[in-house]
């Protein structure tokens, strides 16, 4: 059972993580609505309702994990859910950022276009989805692994 | 050619039918994996051993007793046009339920093979199925078959050649006992020689059970030959005196049959590995969690505009540079020599038609991550989860598969409200159907949140959905409540297996829904692209020239400006100038031709759209026309589909309340956000 334990562990602490990011998120962007300026100003963490929807989703599933865990099924679905989703946001923050860095060349009219492709690759890459990407990899690998176990 | 043989597949809802359906033809009909994908037959024709074999894809059926149109349509065709062979396809992962409807096809005495289809996933789920045991206890031949890879149609197109000329029936499948056996022989028999006539419509024995379940339909039926009269008469005797000692005789008989298929499942399924826990079940007790499937389904559509929008960005911008160098190499070589058709091409087609056109990469993307969700399962699931909602909206369950497929187009949304069976349920959920975004509203959102909201828009965007969800969910409730009253029944849905994604069923689908993107935009949005030109280089005072379109003072004296400013009035309160009206006010035809209107008109004072709504647009301003886009009127096309559906009163009604409530919701919007300090 130390395996169970020890996903539960990390699954609730990655997911606080995650939760941490969307409420950041979702106090600066309510603030930015209403014309205040960003309270908990914090680099990498946008002022984006998106952000913070998918942000808390994930964190509340991976937290979710640690709530269920005298139902190994359950707590072990909420960690492969709640990292899978980690795992796409992240690629799909990847994706989007290079496509916005190849949109920046296409649009290109006058100016720095090496410092602005540098500026949006940095801006969108160096975010807590992304960065928070790597925990959850390993999160959803250790789940694959007790998955395999229990099938 | 010896002839031409008429083929129906049939089968309980995803099966595998339509699949089944294009290997056999080569075929595209839809292959989605949820049940109820087909709700109209579909014809194919496959070349068989010289025979010209025309073969039947029929909407999912549990059984002979049909409720729904979609069953209606699949039951008569199988009783009323007398298919030749009958290929019944049932599920190896199902295969109890799936077995009931051989069995009533059997009783039905229809020439019948079983394809015994998803015994690849049955072998996933550690059973297998003993197909010769199978046989002889139906004593039809039974193919296994592996729809899409192709396993097993070879063979099933070699048993189709040999039922052909030496059919195989079994109409005596299920045995009910004496007292009622009795009963159907000396029911046979009377018709053998009393009403010969209704022998030939229908197979003896069938017909015996079925008035003795005193089913109504068949019942009507036989009323209406020679002698029917008697025969229903001794059949009822007949039930009377059986009920007395099995009870109600219609449920003993659904009963006894139900026994067969036990006995049946029970003789040829084989566990070979402990039944361990499934993965689909394991993904299922999260993504259909009472507090967690929600917010999942919606973040899953949020990142999935996210992607679609921004991945396509570098496209988009591309095609977009490519369709304004287009209209400057037409004004370049035909300016002098012909200004009238240099205009006609430059601002009215290729702007108005171009704007369109340049969303079709965002919008094959959009389409790509909708088929791949409907093909894992997913899509399924999220209607699930939707479906508990629904139920606090006195809205049948079945009405989210309408809702969800409108996201893609409401004409084929308002088709598979066919699958729902009270008839009061069926009207609601087609005149809320325009309510779901459709992907013609997308340009409209995203030329304008792309202007205004930069990189919110895609979450402006995603707001649509959720909106155009509680639109539908309140207005539904309010027509339940007030104008088709009513319970509302649940909805059983069978979630299907996770399954991987189908290359081919991806592809066809997205291409599909691309080409009818592509072929409006050809044609409806062309012909409204060259009408908003006419009216723009003509006034009440006669002809104007293209000058108007380079000249707001003079756009103003055109038709298109005169009766923008004249509707303008009523949009005041939202802040929207004629521009917006006029574009409004074409968008009548499709939604799309708003972007393209909006293209021509502004373009005569900036070259750039997006710069064009930031001058024209507050922040708030937009998001009210979003949303009144969203909801004011459907598209002719689905006025159409819902005019042949339930009835011109009832399309009438649909546009007049769509009005209505799209005038009070963007007057919501502006009225909440100047409360709260937005303007
Ligand atoms: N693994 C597996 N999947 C299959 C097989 N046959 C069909 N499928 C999948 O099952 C799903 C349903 O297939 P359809 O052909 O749409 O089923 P249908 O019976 O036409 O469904 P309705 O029209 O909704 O009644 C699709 O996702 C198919 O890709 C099979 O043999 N094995
Ligand atoms: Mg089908």
């Amino acid at each position: 059972m130390t395996i169970m334990r020890k996903l539960y562990v990390s699954s609730l602490l990655i997911g606080a993580m995650y939760l941490i990011a969307g409420i950041v998120a979702i106090v600066n962007w309510s603030s930015m609505l209403l014309g205040i300026e960003p309270i908990l100003s914090i680099g990498y963490i946008p002022p984006d309702a998106g952000f913070a929807l998918v942000m808390i989703t994930i964190g509340i599933t991976m937290i979710a994990a640690a709530y269920f865990r005298d139902n190994i099924a359950k707590c072990l679905a909420c960690a492969l859910v709640g990292s899978g989703l980690g795992i796409a946001s992240a690629f799909i923050q990847i994706a989007v950022t290079l496509a916005v860095g190849l949109d920046v060349i296409i649009t290109w009219e006058e100016g720095d276009v090496l410092g602005t492709i540098f500026d949006v690759l940095r801006e969108g890459i160096i975010r807590a989805d992304v960065v928070l990407g790597l925990p959850a990899l390993v999160l959803f690998m250790m789940s694959y692994r007790a998955l395999k176990r229990l099938l | 050619m010896k002839g031409t043989i008429k083929l129906a597949l049939a089968g309980s809802p995803n099966v595998g039918k339509s699949t089944i359906f294009n290997a056999l033809t080569g075929g595209r009909a839809w292959v989605g994996n949820w049940p109820g994908v087909t709700v109209e037959k579909k014809v194919g024709v496959m070349k068989l051993n010289g025979y010209k074999v025309e073969v039947v894809d029929l909407p999912g059926i549990y059984s002979l007793t049909a409720y729904s149109i979609d069953e209606l349509i699949a039951r008569n065709f199988i009783i009323e046009e007398r298919p030749d062979v009958v290929v019944v396809i049932v599920s190896a992962i199902n295969l109890e339920r799936s077995l009931y409807l051989a069995v009533s096809l059997l009783e039905l005495g229809v020439n019948l093979i079983v394809a015994l289809n998803m015994v690849d996933l049955a072998e996933r789920e550690g059973y297998v199925v003993d197909v010769k045991k199978l046989e002889a206890l139906l004593r039809v031949p039974v193919v296994p078959t592996i729809a899409i890879k192709g396993i097993g149609i070879d063979k099933l197109k070699n048993i189709i050649i040999q039922s052909i000329s030496n059919p195989r029936r079994n109409p005596a499948i299920v045995d009910y006992g004496d007292p009622i056996e009795k009963a159907i022989s000396r029911l046979c028999s009377f018709m053998k020689t009393h009403t010969p006539e209704v022998v030939h419509t229908y197979h003896p024995r069938w017909l015996a059970i079925k008035l003795l379940e005193n089913d109504r339909d068949v019942v009507e039926k036989v009323k209406l030959l020679p002698k029917g009269d008697l025969l229903i008469n001794m059949a009822n005797e007949m039930r009377k005196e059986l009920e007395s000692v099995v009870g109600d005789l219609e449920v003993y008989m659904v009963n006894q049959r139900y026994a067969k298929i036990l006995e049946i499942v029970d003789k040829v399924v084989r566990r070979v590995r402990v039944k361990g826990i499934s993965v689909s079940e394991l993904l299922d007790t999260v993504l259909l969690d009472k507090f967690l499937g929600l917010p999942i389904t919606i973040t899953s559509i949020y990142l999935m505009l996210y992607f679609a929008y921004n991945v396509s960005l570098p496209l988009v911008d591309l095609v977009d540079a490519l369709f304004s160098s287009l209209a400057d190499y037409t004004r370049l070589i035909l300016q002098d020599k012909a200004p009238l058709l240099a205009s006609l091409l430059a601002d009215g087609i290729i702007t108005g038609v171009g704007t369109v056109l340049v969303f079709t990469p965002m919008i094959a993307i959009f389409y790509i991550l909708v088929a791949i969700l409907e093909d894992v399962g997913y899509m399924a699931r999220v209607v699930f989860v939707l479906d508990k909602v629904l139920h606090r909206f006195m809205l049948p369950g079945k009405a989210i598969v309408p809702l969800i497929l409108g996201f893609a187009c409401n004409v084929p949304a308002v088709l598979s409200a066919r699958t729902i069976e009270d008839e009061n349920d069926r009207k609601t959920v087609i005149m809320i159907c325009p309510l779901s975004t459709c992907s013609a509203r997308l340009p409209v959102y995203l030329i304008i949140a792309s202007a205004i909201f930069g990189t919110y828009a895609a979450l402006a965007i995603t707001s649509m959905y959720v909106l155009s969800i509680i639109f539908a969910l309140v207005i539904g409730f309010l027509f339940k409540s007030f104008i088709f009253k009513g319970p509302s029944i649940g909805f059983i849905m069978e979630l299907p297996p996770y399954l991987m994604p189908q290359s081919r069923t991806v592809l066809i689908k997205t291409w599909e829904r691309t080409k009818r993107f592509l072929t409006k935009a050809g044609t409806v949005i062309l012909a409204a692209a060259i009408l908003v030109w006419l009216l723009s280089i003509t006034g009440p005072k006669g002809l104007i020239g293209p000058e108007a379109l380079e000249d707001p003072a003079l756009l103003k004296a055109s038709w298109v400006g005169a009766i923008g400013r004249a509707l303008q009035p009523i949009f005041t309160p939202m802040g929207w100038d004629w521009g917006a009206t006029i574009a409004l006010f074409f968008g009548f035809m499709a939604k799309e031709v708003v972007v393209s209107t909006m293209a021509m008109v502004y373009g005569a004072e900036e070259t750039s759209l997006g710069r064009a709504i930031l001058a024209h647009f507050s922040p708030l301003s937009a998001y009210a026309y979003m949303i009144f886009v969203l909801l004011y009127v459907p598209c002719v096309a689905t006025m159409a589909v819902i005019r042949s559906e339930i009835g011109l009163k009832y399309a009438v009604l649909t546009i007049m309340y769509q009005m209505v409530l799209a005038y009070l919701a963007s007057l919501a919007v502006m009225f909440i956000g100047m409360i709260l300090g937005l303007g």
